[in-house]
């Protein structure tokens, strides 16, 4: 959308983008659009190579609560909209972030109010963005006061990590106390990314902001488009200069309950007794009233032995972040993406059925399939589409990998 | 009832090494002809158990996949003959089809690349892109239920990790559960598939009675599943092995750009080759210290 961010589209050269479409010979085009649809999707779909992400991230999430939310372009209104899709955007942050952090800040009324601290559990924070909801939009909103806010807690975030705020605005102005270009340079100083995706029209205090500080700009077209964008960001983007590499000390716990008799760490046979007694786990120790979390099982910290009921986590006794290997392995596929596979026409391939689906090739739907350029399978385009969106493994190129 | 199609596609085994040593042993153990009679017989009651009820079964040895049922193309050549007065047609088709195209992979297979592991994975990958397409061809409305079982008989590769987790996220996105069912030693990879996609794992005590278990658990879906006494859940070893000595750990270092794993500091990443600063690590956690310490007088 925005590849060419000096240019406006009304300053760009007139283009006759109808004449792309042409006719078949029954006069319907649904054949090209077709076409066109299948090639958007597989460039989307296309990694860079070699690029290094920022793979852990901390996010601060910046939800607008002025009165502009309460505009009804978006169905029913825009907090209602943005509010349902920043949950999915946090379960996809999630799965493909899986130890990264995210906050919520709302701002309305010229101040800003934090939701949410940065943590690990999507559930709990689509939780607070349902309560949202329910809650009044008014006054205007403060990007300098959440800036700020943001500032705060992301300026002491270990260098290794991310440091992101994805702003999400319906406001077209800025209430602020001081000088916000301060505080920008503030940020950039700081290698915190800004983004900003606006509901409602371009700002240019909003532009200097995400250009300033390396982060993206949009504005949305419609809500497919604003959910597009929120997918964009739920993927690692590639790291800053400045980002600095580092080894983190990180804990395996295994679940454990100690009744069942296979507990064969050589550490707990020694302390076994002490956790044979339902314990409280240090994440619901807070929450008062309920049994939740007082169970016999749990994870266990590895260094100081204190009991959590989910895993990624931070120790609260010993701040070692505490991950399964499921949770690396999970964004791993960011790392070893798979070569794109090149469009070949159906008479030059050697098989008739799909590698994968084992779909017969028609002659008719099957115009071009695809090709992995190691294995020299051919796949059918659903096939290539779900293989590179979703499983990122060829299954051709599996037999190799076992037989070297 | 609803009319919601269930479908199920089962993976089999058909690694020889798992059975070569198994030939000329006493009758007491299980021969590879009686195992694929077993699974015959598992994919009949299958089908027969309901009508909505569909089938797929994929074969797989050392280096190689192949779709044994259902075969479209071979399929309208087998007419059923009336020698079994009392075979249900379908079941019928199901036999031959099988019979024929396993005859037909087993002969082809190739001696050369002899590797104790199967292809296991290659198989799974395949049966995830042939229900993503059953998914898409759904005529809205309707409601279908998915399903894998993995019936392996040799040990894991650990070089498939990798690509076997990524076929597990798939199948934990679609919502498919996979159901693993073992004949040999515990196996850590299926056994964390199963606990992550909510399936029912199982290591067969005896193979004699692979058949028993098989219908016990594996012929009913989700649902029924609620109601059965199914074998207790083990805790599901999560901890990953380093990328140095592929030994399991506890604590480890993670390396902040692409995720290696390491028992111990290093100077540089073996993988992404970006150089650490060793006196950096302690900063770093030094820093946190000092965080918890400022907590704490607050």
């Amino acid at each position: 959308m925005d590849d060419n961010d000096d240019q406006y589209r009304w300053e760009s050269g007139y283009e006759r983008t109808w004449e792309v479409i042409q006719e078949d010979e029954s006069g319907s085009i649904t054949a090209t659009v077709n076409a066109i649809n299948q090639k958007n999707r597989r460039k989307e779909l296309a990694q860079l190579p070699n690029v290094r992400l920022g793979m852990m991230r901390h996010l601060y999430l910046v939800l607008d609560m002025s009165d502009a939310m309460k505009d009804q372009d978006l169905r029913p209104n825009r907090l209602f909209c943005s509010i349902e899709l920043l949950k999915e955007f946090i379960f996809l942050y999630f799965d493909s972030n899986p130890i990264s952090q995210i906050g919520i800040i709302i701002t309305r009324k010229k101040r800003t109010e934090k939701i949410s601290e940065l943590a690990g559990n999507p559930r709990s924070h689509v939780a607070l963005l349902e309560q949202l909801k329910y809650q009044e939009c008014e006054g205007e909103a403060s990007i300098q006061n959440a800036l700020e806010m943001g500032l705060q807690t992301l300026k002491h975030m270990p260098k290794y990590s991310s440091r992101e705020m994805l702003f999400v605005l319906g406001c077209l102005t800025t209430c602020d106390p001081g000088n916000i270009s301060q505080t920008i340079k503030i940020c950039k100083e700081n290698e915190i990314r800004c983004s900003v995706i606006s509901l409602s029209a371009e700002v240019r205090i909003f532009r200097k902001l995400c250009v300033d500080t390396k982060g993206l700009y949009h504005v949305i077209v419609d809500s497919s488009h604003f959910q597009e964008l929120l997918q964009i960001h739920s993927r690692p983007l590639p790291a800053l200069d400045k980002f600095e590499s580092s080894l983190v000390r990180m804990g395996f716990p295994k679940y454990r309950t100690y009744t069942t008799s296979n507990a064969n760490i050589s550490s707990t046979t020694t302390s076994s007794t002490k956790h044979e007694k339902a314990s409280m786990c240090m994440c619901h120790l807070e929450q008062r009233g309920g049994t939740n979390g007082f169970s016999i099982g749990g994870y266990f910290c590895p260094t100081c032995e204190s009991k959590y009921c989910e895993l990624p986590t931070e120790c609260s006794i010993c701040h070692l972040t505490l991950v399964s290997a499921p949770h690396l392995a999970r964004s791993y596929h960011f790392l070893f993406p798979i070569e794109q596979f090149i469009e070949i026409t159906l008479d030059k391939s050697i098989s008739k059925k799909c590698f994968a689906c084992q779909h017969i090739f028609d002659e008719q739907k099957h115009k071009n399939i695809y090709q992995c350029t190691s294995c020299k399978n051919v796949f059918c385009f659903e096939c290539d589409l779900f293989i590179h969106g979703t499983i990122f493994t060829c299954p051709g190129c599996i037999r190799y990998g076992q037989l070297k | 009832m609803s009319s919601s199609i269930k479908h199920l596609v089962v993976i089999i085994d058909l690694n020889p090494f798992y059975w070569s040593d198994k030939i000329s042993s006493t009758t007491t153990t299980l021969n590879f002809k009686q195992y694929l009679k077993i699974i015959i017989q598992f994919c009949n009651a299958y089908i027969a158990f309901d009508i909505n009820h569909r089938l797929t079964i994929i074969g797989c040895s050392n280096n190689e996949t192949c779709f044994l049922y259902p075969d479209p193309t071979n399929e309208s050549l087998i007419i059923p003959t009336v020698t079994k007065t009392n075979l249900f047609e379908q079941l019928f088709v199901i036999d031959r089809v099988v019979e024929n195209n396993l005859k037909e992979f087993i002969e082809n297979l190739s001696p050369q690349h002899i590797s104790s592991g199967s292809m296991i994975t290659m198989a799974l990958t395949q049966a995830l892109c042939y229900i993503n397409r059953l998914i898409r061809d759904t005529l809205p409305g309707e409601k279908n239920s998915f399903r894998i079982l993995i019936i392996q008989t040799t040990t894991d590769t650990s070089k498939q990790y990798m690509n076997f987790m990524n076929a597990v996220f798939t199948s934990e996105k679609i919502n498919v559960p996979i159901d693993g069912c073992i004949l040999n030693n515990d196996s850590s990879l299926l056994q964390q598939a199963c606990d992550l996609t909510s399936g029912i794992y199982l290591r067969v005590p005896d193979p004699n009675g692979l058949l028993q278990y098989l219908l016990w658990l594996y012929l009913t879906d989700k649902e029924v599943r609620k109601m059965l006494a199914l074998p207790t859940k083990v805790a599901v070893d999560y901890r990953p092995a380093c990328f140095c000595h592929h030994k399991l750990i506890d604590t480890g270092y993670v390396c902040s750009v692409c995720l290696s794993i390491y028992c111990d500091n290093t100077s540089t990443c073996s993988t992404c080759r970006s150089a650490f600063d060793i006196n950096n690590q302690s900063i770093s956690t030094s820093n946190g210290i000092t965080d918890s310490s400022r907590r704490q007088i607050r």
